[in-house]
């Protein structure tokens, strides 16, 4: 048992955070309304080493044990603490990474990791799952995709995809026969200015405006061969679907620090307000439900915080985790609306301003409900780790 | 690192501790909720164990473990049953009560012949009739010692403690008047302790009444040790009570969950096994990730007590709050998951909710709990009596 951060963690956590605090946050609110990111601040962050998985993290070996997915959700919640939407917007290959990481051929990761190398520029990839008319029931997705000759034909529509319009490329599902169900999914990364392949709109959203959530068309797409990953012979011995929900072992608990940091944020925030604020004459206000609401928002986070190191832990230790990753997700989430909800009881009239912050954070959590399954997918994944024979809820 | 891995020495306790519990705690459950009391053998069978002194220094006879130890076993005791485990004869409160408050020469006399005797001690702390701001019960100085005089409440399983700490006004000649802890023996003349209440759950151990009428004891029974930072260390006391109060709730909440569980994969309804309703599997996913956030947080703040952090009494008011809202959580779904089956005592579960709601009683409830992390989330560190600990006038507590 131990609960000490390792001294590299302890410094991607002081970096980030410096980071959060004085270059994100004085940003946050224009981005916000901007519903953009500058793109010279991105490329100085890219610059400066700042991507989305701490990369000084110890990948095990000699230095010790593997500290990857400890480390990456220590830096997460930093990160979302300035702003969580910048998170998605860092420069990089996003939810597409890991499929590409996975179940790439030597060739494709080489071609595909090729463009983020590049140090003056600012590339993105991105992972399109969901469908109009198929989201939480990712079994359910309608793009087909048809062998003909050297390539596949693509149809069908994306949407809800982060980054989906500026991304290089984007790792596309589809299925070559929808008969089959799981079994004939596949994955494809799709090129940017392929032939066939268009960006429809633009969501205008709740929270995370910041960030780009967009929405893909493929037309007779043609894709080559070559960009069906991890090659034909892959698909002979595993079916699609579970290089799909291979991602999201990895990413929910990442997902799960993220709200724990905008959580913590509005805590902070609600915290000082109440300690400044509140009444003139006394540092501590004298409603004592509002100190008790505090004590409630900062436990509740630490039990979020303490679930999620102990999905990654288990990553890192290499015993299966994905009941973990959902519960702490579910978790996450659920708690870290309740702070930002809670935050702007503790400000009051003062919580609802647009410039107090806690009203975007308030705005920005609700998502982390949602996306990367929903807190429903997530008790269904749990559920379906606690009864072993049951295989449908 | 950042681990949650037990070493080997924690995991051979928590197995031992764990088929124990289930062999030997939770058959004997109903009977011993009947009888008030632990079956003799069981009892027996316990002491040999030599679980009672588990996280105490070896200095006082003692095994020297931590915290983190002495919370993995109480979780997989409460598993089996909680009643019993609070009813097992161990120092429990009145060791931290001396860890905390008494000087090196206090524990070596009160502490380690109740280790060495492997006897139950108790603390009396709750008031029968509260006085604003301090205890009521009196103990006025009178030549080299002190009278003491009140009635305590709340004391958990009292019938069986030999020694207890008891809390109380002290008036000395000056006319210096603060508050005091003192060691009582259980036979001290003076010393009453009533019948046991009988209480909505945990009868394995009733708390009783005890009267303190006239009750002479000398000046070396006082801790004296504690005057310089009494709140301080009180507050030490009570953060060592709620960590492990807290890893019971664990046990007992993770009872609740599995047996919940084993019944929604067979019983059937609708021709299905119960399980398959997502309203119901939903359910179960929630008692699943709530007992996962208890441990941890329990284990997180025994590991900050063990290393001396700080903050360990953030954390330990974290667990309490945390576990004993959890452990009501999972054991009313657990209830619920049963049905009319959970309502009736054929079943455990009625028993682990009713002794879920008494156990929130023990140690720092869930209000106070918060209003310690709140108090320290706005800056104001100092431990205090009148708000850190669960001053009898304002929520009795069972220790
Ligand atoms: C900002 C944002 C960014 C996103 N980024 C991406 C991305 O990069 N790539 C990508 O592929 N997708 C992305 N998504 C899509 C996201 O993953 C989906 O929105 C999500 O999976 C839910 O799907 P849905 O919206 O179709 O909701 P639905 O599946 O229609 O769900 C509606 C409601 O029904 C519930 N529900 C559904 N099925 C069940 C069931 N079996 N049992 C119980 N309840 C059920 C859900 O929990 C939800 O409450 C993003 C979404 C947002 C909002």
């Amino acid at each position: 048992m131990d609960f000490e951060l390792t001294e590299s963690q302890q410094n991607v956590r002081q970096l980030v955070h410096w980071l959060a605090k004085e270059r994100i946050r004085p940003l946050s609110l224009q981005a916000d309304r901007d519903h953009a990111w500058p793109n010279a601040f991105l490329l100085e962050l890219k610059q400066m080493g700042v991507s989305q998985s701490a990369s000084s993290a110890n990948e095990g070996g000699a230095d010790g044990p593997k500290q990857t997915s400890r480390s990456a959700v220590i830096g997460a919640e930093e990160m979302a603490w300035g702003d969580a939407s910048l998170i998605l917007t860092l420069p990089g290959p996003g939810l597409g990474g890991p499929p590409v990481r996975m179940t790439g051929t030597p060739e494709q990761k080489e071609r595909f990791f090729a463009p983020f190398a590049k140090k003056d520029e600012v590339h993105w990839g991105a992972y399109a799952l969901t469908e109009p008319a198929a989201g939480s029931d990712v079994a359910g997705i309608r793009t087909t995709a048809k062998k003909d000759g050297d390539a596949y034909v693509i149809n069908g529509t994306k949407c809800y995809i982060t980054n989906g319009a500026r991304a290089d490329w984007v790792v596309v599902f589809a299925t070559v026969d929808p008969s089959k169900g799981r079994a004939g999914h596949r994955a494809f990364v799709v090129e940017k200015g392929t032939p066939g392949f268009s960006v429809g709109k633009i969501e205008e959203k709740m929270g995370l405006r910041a960030s780009e959530t967009a929405e893909l068309v493929l037309e007779e797409c043609r894709v080559p061969v070559d960009n069906l990953l991890g090659g034909e012979a892959l698909y002979e011995k595993s079916d699609g679907f579970k290089t799909a929900m291979k991602t999201f072992d990895n990413t929910r608990p990442l997902v799960a620090a993220m709200a724990v940091g905008i959580g913590r944020a509005a805590f902070e925030r609600a915290r000082d307000f109440a300690k400044e604020a509140y009444v003139l004459s006394r540092p501590i206000p004298r409603y004592t439900s509002i100190r008790a609401m505090l004590g409630r928002m900062e436990r509740r986070l630490e039990a979020a915080r303490l679930l999620t190191w102990k999905a990654a832990a288990m990553a890192d230790e290499g015993i299966p985790n994905t009941k973990e990753a959902s519960m702490c997700k579910a978790f996450a989430a659920e708690v870290a609306q309740q702070v930002t909800i809670d935050a702007i009881e503790v400000m009051g009239a003062a919580g609802n301003h647009a410039d107090a912050f806690v009203e975007k954070w308030f705005r920005d959590v609700k998502v982390y409900d949602i996306f990367e399954g929903t807190g429903q997918i997530q008790r269904i994944v749990i559920a379906k780790r606690l009864f072993e024979t049951i295989r449908s809820f | 690192m950042i681990t949650f891995d037990l070493d080997e020495a924690q995991a051979m306790f928590a197995k031992t501790a764990s088929d124990f519990a289930r062999e030997r705690f939770r058959p004997n459950a109903r009977a011993a909720e009947a009888d008030g009391r632990a079956p003799d053998a069981v009892t027996a069978e316990y002491t040999a164990l030599g679980f009672g002194a588990l996280d105490l220094p070896e200095s006082l006879g003692g095994l020297g473990q931590g915290l983190v130890t002495r919370a993995v076993v109480e979780e997989a005791l409460a598993f089996g049953d909680l009643g019993l485990a609070l009813a097992m004869p161990e120092p429990g409160a009145f060791a931290a009560a001396l860890l905390a408050l008494g000087s090196g020469a206090d524990q070596q006399r009160h502490l380690a012949p109740l280790i060495e005797a492997n006897a139950k001690g108790g603390v009396l702390w709750s008031e029968v009739k509260p006085r604003a701001q301090t205890f009521s019960t009196v103990a006025l100085e009178e030549g080299t010692g002190f009278r003491i005089h009140g009635r305590k409440a709340h004391a958990v399983a009292a019938r069986e403690v030999a020694s207890f700490v008891v809390f109380a006004r002290m008036e000395r000649k000056s006319g210096e008047v603060r508050p005091a802890a003192f060691v009582v023996p259980a036979d001290t003349k003076g010393v009453r302790v009533g019948e046991p209440v009988r209480g909505l759950g945990l009868q394995a151990a009733p708390t009783c009444e005890v009267t303190l009428e006239d009750v002479v004891v000398d000046a070396s029974q006082r801790l004296a040790e504690a005057d310089a930072d009494f709140d301080r260390r009180v507050v030490e006391m009570w953060s060592r009570i709620a960590i492990v109060t807290a890893a019971r709730s664990v046990g007992l909440a993770s009872a609740a969950f599995e047996y919940a569980r084993a019944y929604a994969a067979e019983r059937e309804a609708f021709g299905k096994p119960i399980a398959h309703f997502q309203g119901l599997a939903f359910l179960i996913a929630d008692m699943a990730t709530r007992v996962e956030v208890m441990r941890a947080v329990v284990q997180r703040a025994a590991w900050a007590f063990d290393s001396g952090a700080k903050d360990a009494t953030k954390y330990a008011a974290m667990a309490a709050a945390e576990c004993h809202d959890g452990a009501m959580f999972v054991t009313n779904q657990g209830v619920q998951v049963l049905g009319g089956a959970g309502f009736v005592r054929d079943h455990l579960s009625e028993k682990w909710m009713r002794d879920a709601r008494a156990h929130m009683a023990h140690g720092w409830s869930v209000a106070l709990a918060e209003l310690v992390i709140g108090r320290r989330a706005l800056g104001d560190d100092d431990a205090s009596l009148g708000e850190d600990a669960p001053m009898p006038e304002l929520q009795p507590v069972m220790v």
